[in-house]
C-alpha cells in the first residue's frame, strides 16, 4: 500500500535514468502484437477497440443505405419503387441496426480504446471479455443484417410492439430473428460494460482521485451504471415475447390476461435511458475536446460530473413518455412529464459549461476540425432538446405523436447529439491511433455536407409531422400536398451522403493504424492518452496530480516514455497492468492480464451460433454451438488466477506490491458484483411483469384453494438457505486447505439447489398450473425459469470449481473461481427466496 | 468492495436513488389506485393516494437532507477537499427539485382520467 500522502503531493520520478538492458525489449516482446492468422486472437484495447469502431462504422453505413432507399422511396408521392413489406423491414432494420449495432456499440469501443490510455493503465481488466463482446457482436449482427437479403428481417418497428410483433400478426421468423438477434447482441454490451466499470474505478493511475478522473471517464462509468440497470429489462422483455411466440405463454394477449402494455414498460425502461446512454459518452468526448481545442480547462467541471450523474439517474423517469397515447392515467403521465422537464437541467448545465469553456478560450480561432463538429452538434442538438421539451408536454405529444415531427425530433438529438460528436471525436482521436492526422479539407467538405444535409433533410420533416403525415407509411398521395417537403428531405439525405463518402475518401487516403507509430499530440492536449504510447500503452504509468497532467506537469510526456515512473518493464514476464484503490487511487496490486488467445473468438461464434440458430429451428446444431461456446469460456477462464503465488514485485521507487489479490479488493470479485446487479435488475423486471399482470388482470389469479400447498414451498426455502450455509462452511475450509470437503460439498450443495427449483415446478405442475394457462402462470413459470437458469449456471460455476480443486489449482491464497461461485450461489438464493415469497406469499396476501 | 467504497458511493448517489425510490413509489400507487379503485379512502376531502404520495414527497426530501447533514463529514478526502459532499449535496438538490416538480401535478391533474 502506498504512502498516506500520495493523493496530495507530487513525487519526482521514482525511477533512475538510464533503465536496465532489456526492459524495453521485454516490454514489446510482451505486448507484441500476433501476426497472420493470430491476428484474430488479439484481445489488447487497442486493436480490439479499434476494430470494434470499424464494425459499428460500417452498421452506420449500411443502416445509412436502408436509410437512403426510404428516402427514395418517400421522394415523391405514390411512388411504387419499394413495396409495404420491405419497407417495413427498411425502417424496423434502420431504427435497430443504428441503435442495436451502431450507436452504443460505437460509443464503448470509442471507451474500449481510449479510457486504458486515458486512465494511464496497460489495458482493461478483462481482455479477453472485450474481444468475447466484441466477436459475439460483430458476427452476431453481421448475420442478423443479411437476413433483410432474404426477406426475413424483423418488420415491426425498431421496438417491436405486440401484438403486431406477437404470433397471430408475425407468424413468420422476423420477429424472432429480431428478439434472438438482438438479445444476445446486449449481453455483449452488459459485458462491457462491466469490463468499463471495474477498469474506471480500479485500474486508474497513482493520483488520479476521482476529482481528477476524465470526464469521458464520468461519462463511461455512469453510462455503464446505466447499461447495467436499463438493458436487462429489454432482455426480460425479449425473453417473454420470445417465450409468448414458441412455447404460447400469453405474457401479452390480453384476452388471456396477458398485456401488450407490459411489452412497452419493459421496452421503454430500456429504450429511454438508451437515448441517454447513446448521448452522454458522446457529451462526454465534447468535454474531451473542447478544452483541446481552446486550451482551456474545462469550467465547471464539478457541474458537469454533477450533471453527466443527475442524467444518469433522472433519463430512467421518462420512460413513460414514449407512452403518452397508450391511455395510462393522466397524474402518472404528468411524473414522468415532470422528469422530462427535470432532466433538461442536466443537460442544461453541460450545455452552459461548454459555452463557457469556449468563452473563455486560449486559443481557438482558426476552427479545427472537430471544433467544427462540435458547434454543429450544438446547433442541431439544442434545436433537438427544444422540440424535446415541447413533446414532453402532453398534450403538444398527443397531437404529434407518430407522425414526422418525432421522426424530426429523434434525429435531431441522436445525429445531432451522438453522431456529430462522435465525427468530431474521429477527427480529434486520429492521430491518437493513425500515423497521419485526418485532412482538414476533405474534413471540411464532409462537415458542410453533412450540416447542411442534416438541416435541409430533417428540419422539414417537423413541418411535414405538423401537416399531418404519419410515421412508417410507405407512401403517400399527392393530394396531401407533403411532396415538396420530402423531396426536401430526400435530397438533404442524399447531401449527408456524400458527407459521409467525403469522410470515408478522407480514411482511405489517410487513416494509417499501422505499427506503434502515431502522429501524436498535435491539438496539444493535456489528458494522458496524449502520452507517447505503443501497443503497450505508456511506457511508464505515471504519477498524476492533476486534470490535465500534460499541462500542469512539466516534462511528463519524456519523463514517461523514457520509464522514469512506475512498471517501466514487465515485472512477472507477462503482460501487467497497475490496480488502484477507487476513490483515491492508491497503487495496491499488480494485474497480470492475459495475452492473445483463440478461445474468446471461438466462445463468441458459439454464442452468436446458439442464439441464431435457434432462431431458425435448427435445435441439434445450435446445441453444438451452446456446447462449443461453454467450452471455449472454460478453457479460457482455466488459465485465470492459475500462478503459483509470486513474492511482491519492485514498479518503481522502491514500491513493492503483491501481484495478484483475493477476496472483497479483487478486481474479479468486483466484476461478479457488478454482474449480480445486472441479475438483479433482471430478476426486478420480471417481478414487475408478474406484479403488473396482476394490476391489469386480477381475475388469473387463482383462489387460494387452488395455489399448491405451502409444504414444497418451505422445503425449499430449507433447502435453498441450506445450500448457503453449506457454501459459508465451505468458504472456511477451503481457507483451511481442506480440498476433499470442496470436492464433495460443492456437487451436495449443487444437488440441494437443483432440488429445491424443481420441487417448486413440479408443486406448480401438480397444483394443475400450465405455462399457457394465463398472464398469471406464464409469470411464475417464468420466475421459476429465471430461477432455473441461474441454478443451471451455479451448477456449471460448482462443477468448474471442482475441477481446479482435482487438478490443483485451488487454494487459499488461488481461490477467485470459489469466491466467484461463492458470492453468485449467495445471491440466487436471495433470488430464489423472493421469488418463493412472491409466487406463494403475494396472492395469499391479498386473499 | 473494501473500505469505505460502498458508503462513500452510496452517501454521493443518496439523492438520485431517493428520487429514484420515490418516483417509483408514486408511480405505483398511482397506478394501483387508479386500477383498483376499491381501495382508495378519502382523508379531509380528498383521496388517500394523493395523501400518500405528497407525504413520501415530504418523506423523501428530509431523508435526503438527513443523510446530507450526517454523513458528509465521514467522506474519504480527494485531492479537491469536499468534494464528494458538494457532488453528493448538489445531486441532493437537483433530486428534491425533480421530486417537487413532480409532486406538483398532485394538485393540478385528475389522478384517473
Amino acid at each position: 500500500m502506498a504512502d498516506e500522502s500520495m493523493a496530495d503531493v507530487a513525487p519526482s520520478p521514482p525511477n533512475t535514468l538510464p533503465r536496465p538492458d532489456g526492459e524495453l525489449e521485454q516490454l514489446q516482446r510482451v505486448w507484441k502484437r500476433p501476426t497472420g492468422w493470430r491476428a484474430l486472437t488479439v484481445v489488447n484495447n487497442n486493436h480490439v477497440g479499434l476494430l470494434y469502431i470499424g464494425t459499428a462504422l460500417l452498421f452506420f453505413l449500411l443502416a445509412g443505405v436502408l436509410a437512403l432507399l426510404m428516402r427514395t422511396q418517400l421522394a415523391v408521392p405514390d411512388n411504387d419503387l419499394i413495396g409495404h413489406e420491405l419497407y417495413n423491414q427498411l425502417f424496423t432494420m434502420h431504427g435497430t441496426v443504428m441503435m442495436f449495432l451502431f450507436a452504443v456499440p460505437a460509443v464503448e469501443a470509442m471507451a474500449v480504446l481510449l479510457l486504458p490510455n486515458m486512465l494511464g493503465a496497460r489495458d482493461l481488466p478483462f481482455p479477453r471479455l472485450s474481444a468475447y463482446a466484441y466477436w459475439a457482436y460483430a458476427v452476431g449482427g453481421l448475420i442478423f443484417f443479411c437476413s433483410i437479403f432474404v426477406g426475413l428481417a424483423p418488420d415491426g418497428g425498431w421496438f417491436m410492439y405486440p401484438p403486431l410483433s406477437s404470433s397471430a400478426y408475425s407468424p413468420e421468423l422476423n420477429a424472432d430473428l429480431w428478439l434472438l438477434g438482438i438479445g444476445f447482441i446486449e449481453i455483449s454490451a452488459i459485458a462491457g460494460a462491466i469490463e468499463l466499470a471495474v477498469g474506471i474505478l480500479r485500474t486508474r493511475a497513482p493520483g488520479m482521485t476521482l476529482d481528477r478522473m476524465p470526464i469521458f471517464a464520468w461519462v463511461m462509468l455512469v453510462f455503464s451504471g446505466m447499461v447495467i440497470v436499463a438493458f436487462p429489462a429489454v432482455i426480460v422483455g425479449t425473453a417473454l415475447l420470445e417465450l409468448e411466440r414458441a412455447f404460447g405463454m400469453p405474457f401479452f394477449i390480453a384476452q388471456k390476461g396477458g398485456d401488450p402494455l407490459l411489452w412497452q414498460h419493459l421496452f421503454w425502461f430500456f429504450g429511454h435511458p438508451e437515448v441517454y446512454i447513446i448521448f452522454l459518452p458522446a457529451a462526454g468526448m465534447v468535454s474531451m475536446i473542447i478544452p483541446a481545442m481552446t486550451g482551456t480547462s474545462l469550467i465547471g467541471y464539478r457541474l458537469v460530473v454533477l450533471a453527466v450523474v443527475a442524467t444518469g439517474f433522472l433519463s430512467f423517469g421518462l420512460w413513460v413518455h414514449h407512452m403518452f397515447a397508450t391511455g395510462i392515467p393522466q397524474l402518472s403521465l404528468s411524473f414522468a412529464s415532470a422528469a422530462s422537464m427535470a432532466v433538461s437541467v442536466p443537460t442544461g448545465i453541460q450545455i452552459f459549461a461548454w459555452i463557457a469553456t469556449i468563452a473563455a478560450a486560449a486559443r481557438l480561432r482558426p476552427f479545427k476540425l472537430p471544433m467544427l463538429f462540435i458547434l454543429g452538434f450544438f446547433f442541431i442538438f439544442v434545436l433537438g432538446g427544444l422540440t424535446g421539451v415541447m413533446v414532453a408536454v402532453i398534450p403538444f405529444d398527443l397531437q404529434a405523436h407518430d407522425s414526422y415531427f418525432i421522426v424530426a425530433h429523434l434525429h435531431y438529438v441522436l445525429f445531432g447529439g451522438m453522431v456529430f460528436p462522435l465525427f468530431a471525436a474521429f477527427y480529434y482521436w486520429a492521430p491518437f491511433v493513425s500515423a497521419r492526422a485526418l485532412s482538414e479539407k476533405l474534413g471540411r467538405w464532409a462537415f458542410w455536407l453533412m450540416f447542411i444535409g442534416f438541416n435541409v433533410s430533417f428540419f422539414p420533416m417537423h413541418l411535414t409531422g405538423l401537416a399531418g403525415m404519419p410515421r412508417r407509411v410507405y407512401t403517400y398521395a399527392d393530394s396531401y400536398g407533403w411532396g415538396p417537403l420530402n423531396m426536401a428531405s430526400t435530397l438533404g439525405a442524399y447531401m449527408i451522403a456524400a458527407g459521409v463518402l467525403a469522410f470515408l475518401i478522407d480514411l482511405a487516403r489517410n487513416f494509417r493504424p499501422v505499427g506503434d507509430a502515431n502522429a501524436g499530440n498535435i491539438w496539444d492536449a493535456g489528458t494522458l492518452e496524449w502520452l507517447p504510447s505503443r501497443s503497450y500503452g505508456s511506457r511508464s504509468i505515471p504519477f498524476v496530480t492533476s486534470r490535465e497532467p500534460l499541462w500542469n506537469q512539466p516534462g511528463l510526456a519524456r519523463d514517461v516514455d523514457a520509464g522514469r515512473y512506475y512498471l517501466p518493464n514487465a515485472p512477472t514476464g507477462r503482460r501487467s497492468t497497475l490496480v488502484t484503490s477507487p476513490v483515491q487511487a492508491r497503487p495496491e496490486y499488480v494485474l497480470e492480464l492475459p495475452g492473445p488467445g483463440w478461445s474468446p473468438l471461438l466462445a463468441a461464434l458459439g454464442t452468436a451460433g446458439f442464439f441464431l440458430l435457434l432462431t431458425f429451428k435448427l435445435e441439434a446444431l445450435a446445441g453444438a454451438c451452446g456446447v462449443l461456446a461453454v467450452a471455449m469460456i472454460w478453457r479460457w477462464l482455466w488459465d485465470a488466477d492459475a500462478n503459483p503465488v509470486r513474492p511482491p514485485v519492485d514498479i518503481g521507487g522502491g514500491l513493492r506490491l503483491p501481484v495478484s489479490c483475493g477476496g472483497s479488493a479483487s478486481h474479479s470479485w468486483w466484476a461478479m458484483v457488478i454482474l449480480l446487479m445486472v441479475c438483479a435488475s433482471i430478476f426486478g423486471s420480471l417481478l414487475f411483469a408478474y406484479l403488473f399482470l396482476w394490476v391489469t388482470s386480477p381475475e388469473t389469479w387463482p383462489p387460494l384453494a387452488r395455489l399448491p400447498s405451502m409444504g414444497l414451498p418451505l422445503t425449499s426455502t430449507g433447502l435453498l438457505l441450506g445450500t448457503s450455509v453449506l457454501l459459508a462452511w465451505l468458504s472456511r475450509a477451503l481457507e483451511r486447505e481442506r480440498q476433499v470437503a470442496v470436492r464433495l460439498g460443492l456437487p451436495a450443495a449443487m444437488l440441494m439447489i437443483a432440488a429445491a427449483i424443481g420441487l417448486e415446478a413440479h408443486g406448480q405442475w401438480q397444483a394443475g398450473l400450465r405455462p399457457q394457462d394465463s398472464g398469471y402462470a406464464a409469470a411464475v413459470y417464468a420466475l421459476i425459469g429465471l430461477q432455473a437458469v441461474f441454478v443451471t449456471t451455479l451448477c456449471f460455476m460448482a462443477a468448474f470449481t471442482v475441477a481446479r480443486s482435482l487438478a490443483g489449482r485451488l487454494g487459499p491464497a488461488r481461490r477467485a473461481s470459489f469466491d466467484s461461485t461463492m458470492l453468485f450461489w449467495h445471491y440466487t438464493v436471495a433470488q430464489g427466496l423472493l421469488g418463493l415469497c412472491a409466487i406463494h406469499g403475494f396472492p395469499r396476501l391479498l386473499e | 468492495m473494501p473500505g469505505s467504497f460502498p458508503r462513500t458511493f452510496l452517501f454521493m448517489l443518496s439523492g438520485p436513488i431517493i428520487w429514484a425510490v420515490h418516483f417509483l413509489f408514486v408511480y405505483t400507487v398511482n397506478g394501483i389506485n387508479c386500477a383498483r379503485p376499491a381501495l382508495d379512502g378519502v382523508w379531509m376531502g380528498l383521496p388517500a393516494p394523493l395523501w400518500i404520495i405528497v407525504a413520501a414527497s415530504l418523506l423523501a426530501l428530509l431523508a435526503m437532507a438527513a443523510i446530507f447533514l450526517r454523513l458528509r463529514s465521514r467522506m474519504p478526502r480527494t485531492a479537491c477537499p469536499g468534494f464528494i459532499p458538494w457532488l453528493a449535496g448538489a445531486l441532493s438538490l437537483l433530486s428534491a427539485v425533480a421530486i417537487v416538480w413532480e409532486t406538483l401535478p398532485v394538485l393540478l391533474v385528475p389522478a384517473c382520467a
